[in-house]
């Protein structure tokens, strides 16, 4: 690619950029993980809306708001090249599942620990054979054989921290679980986000009666997640 | 953007249908440790598993990707006369009722399924094969969409009940080579690992250690809704955790099945304690644990490669199409794997019970012409309890259909008939085989 054709490329992105999302943290409320607002430092964190900070805003369209200032270019055949151009806004459609490949060192990042059961589940991640490719996709089984494994490490995750052993409540939950999903997420939760784990932290899983194995669930509901299987 | 994902899926083509498939070669079994272990022996007992008072009707398609030559859906006799295939009159038989198919393939079937034979023309009217680049076309696409939706899941939605897992497919790819949407709440999804699958439905032996299935589906529950915002920002990859969510939860939530063991399915399939499904016999083997114990309404099985069954060969003009198609269904002449010896086995075993109802289909999505070319439309083989054994709109002796053959609606009319599906989902059924 020529100089010339790389800069004019990068005027038509630039153009095209500021025509869907005038506002970025308007759209998506900011996010971590090198996101469209945010440092690109995935540990980064800050205030709701900011760089880096927790996402907690729907993004109010999928597609661009406004038409792209981009040029359009007319093919040999008279049609124009830009018409079946996908209309996304900023930040959509990012999200991709993680590979099989990445989860041991996924795991032992936020866990400490790999699960054992994960050597063998090759095939519950589709994982492709060497020099092939296969875009990673979950399905019902597939994602119930995620949570066991992911439970598998949380449990020992959760066996001798002092912060497990005794029952959540409001408020260790709210902590733990923010704490939980920063580390797993690269990014702090949204309220409504954590909200969830709360939720399930001090009522929903009430009848398991072993403090650290309830914790387990917790961790496990948050490896469990898109926002920890996607990057 | 799907379509570029799924032809990203899709290996190189394996034109003639010799080369190991991508799953073929996926090193390093699964051990069978981890789904093994553990496990109790349940024997082929579950002839008495009543899941509920009325019977429960299952429809199993296994789908010969690049065509299936005629002469094994029924009608070999077509082919007699002139030779056609190489087809002899010591290599037919008559199977009854106007059926007649290949002594050492289709002709090996159980009594059982040589008297419930339907053979079922379908004539579509392309010619073509669906491929990564031939998405919106071809018979594959022609015999599967209904529209935008596919017929698979529109049948295991017409076909209802309770089952969390109501339509699946193995394979190395999805039904016509795209991922098919979610049809009123029932949406297609893949099975890649046996032992997952058991234990996801809780047919295996209960573990002490392992998570709560209640408390694994209130957990599942929240950790979809953490991943609500994330899936509503990225409906192009992330929308079919969606339905992963759904069904893990609603899987989890029933209550367990009987165990269905994976010694037991291992040992009846011969799959050497392998739960990944990378093999032929895995995914027939598939089929029984999803009906077994998920009670799965829709199972697609469609072979590894792209148009593995595609045999153009010919010699001094006539085509090879029969003894290419009979050694990769006997997995002689370098084609590896037997498939017919896992179909016998699934037929064999499921079939015949007293408390289910399941059909199983055979097809491609083209007959194979004298040429060695593709003819405009296929014929599937049907078996089941209910089915009546003959031929139904079948092919001549240059394997081309009469203009008055039924097309697609009318094969999937048949199929809701045979598995006594209440009403007409897809209208009139023309194929009085299948009442």
């Amino acid at each position: 690619m020529s100089h010339s054709t790389g800069y004019a490329i990068g005027l038509f992105l630039a153009a095209a950029v500021a025509a869907c999302a005038p506002d970025g943290d308007q759209l998506l409320g900011g996010g971590g993980n090198g996101g469209p607002n945010g440092s690109g430092d995935p540990n980064a964190q800050g205030a709701p809306g900011t760089s880096g900070g927790p996402g907690d805003a729907t993004p109010p369209t999928l597609e661009c708001t406004a038409k792209p200032q981009g040029r359009a270019y007319i093919g040999f055949d008279g049609a124009d090249m830009s018409a079946a151009r996908d209309n996304e806004n900023v930040g959509i459609n990012r999200a991709r599942l993680k590979p099989y490949a990445a989860m041991q060192s996924e795991y032992q990042r936020v866990l400490g620990l790999v699960p054992p059961s994960l050597a063998g589940s090759a095939e519950s991640f589709d994982s492709p054979p060497p020099r092939w490719f296969i875009e990673a996709r979950q399905t019902g089984v597939s994602l119930s054989a995620i949570f066991d494994i992911s439970f598998e490490g949380c449990i020992a995750f959760t066996k001798d921290a002092a912060d497990y052993a005794a029952m959540p409540d409001a408020t260790s939950a709210a902590t733990m679980c923010t704490s939980l999903m920063k580390k797993a997420w690269n990014r702090t939760p949204s309220p409504d986000e954590s909200a969830a784990c709360v939720t399930l932290a001090t009522s929903q899983l009430a009848s398991e009666a072993n403090p650290r194995r309830r914790w387990a669930y917790v961790c496990a509901s948050v490896l469990s997640s898109s926002n920890f299987l996607t990057f | 953007m799907s379509r570029s994902r799924d032809q990203r899926r899709v290996r190189l083509a394996s034109e003639d249908g010799l080369r190991l498939s991508r799953r073929g070669i996926l090193k390093g079994a699964l051990a069978a440790a981890g789904a093994a272990a553990g496990v109790r022996l349940a024997g082929r007992g579950f002839e008495g598993e009543a899941q509920a008072a009325t019977e429960t009707s299952h429809f199993v398609h296994i789908f010969m990707n690049g065509g299936l030559n005629a002469l094994f859906a029924g009608c070999a006799n077509q082919f007699l006369t002139n030779g056609t295939f190489g087809v002899t009159s010591s290599n037919v038989k008559n199977v009854g009722g106007g059926v007649y198919t290949d002594l050492g393939t289709f002709g090996t079937f159980s009594p059982f399924a040589l008297s419930h034979w339907g053979a079922v023309g379908i004539r579509h009217l392309n010619a073509l094969h669906t491929t990564p680049q031939n998405l919106n076309s071809g018979g594959e696409h022609a015999i599967l969409k209904d529209g935008s939706n596919c017929y698979l899941n529109e049948l295991a939605h017409a076909m209802g009940g309770d089952s969390a897992f109501k339509a699946v497919y193995f394979g190395d790819r999805p039904p016509a080579y795209q991922d098919q949407p979610t049809y009123q709440g029932v949406p297609l999804q893949r099975v890649s690992d046996l032992g997952d699958a058991i234990k996801a439905l809780g047919a295996a032996t209960p573990d002490p250690n392992a998570p709560d299935r209640t408390l694994a589906a209130s957990a599942l529950a929240a950790a979809q809704a953490a991943s609500k915002r994330q899936i509503a920002a990225n409906p192009g990859q992330l929308t079919p955790l969606t339905d992963a969510y759904d069904t893990a939860e609603a899987g989890l939530r029933k209550p367990p099945p009987k165990p269905v063991t994976f010694s037991d399915i291992s040992t009846a399939y011969g799959l050497g304690g392998k739960t990944a499904v990378t093999s032929y016999a895995a995914m027939l083997a598939g089929a029984e644990v999803m009906i077994r114990a998920a009670g799965t309404n829709v199972v697609n099985i469609t072979d590894f490669g792209l148009a593995s069954w595609d045999f153009h060969q010919t010699s001094g003009g006539a085509s090879l199409n029969g003894t290419y198609s009979r050694e990769k269904m006997l997995g002689t002449s370098g084609f590896g794997a037997n498939r017919i010896a896992p179909i016998k086995t699934f037929i064999d075993r499921m079939l015949d019970l007293p408390d289910r109802n399941v059909v199983v289909c055979i097809s491609g999505e083209l007959v194979r012409l004298p040429s060695g070319d593709h003819g405009d439309g296929t014929v599937a083989a049907m078996f089941g309890k209910y089915v009546k054994q003959g031929v139904s709109f079948g092919v001549d002796s240059n394997a081309r259909f009469n203009s008055s053959t039924p097309g697609v609606k009318p094969f999937w009319a048949a199929a809701a008939a045979a598995l006594k599906v209440p009403g007409q989902p897809f209208g009139a059924n023309p194929h009085p085989l299948f009442t």
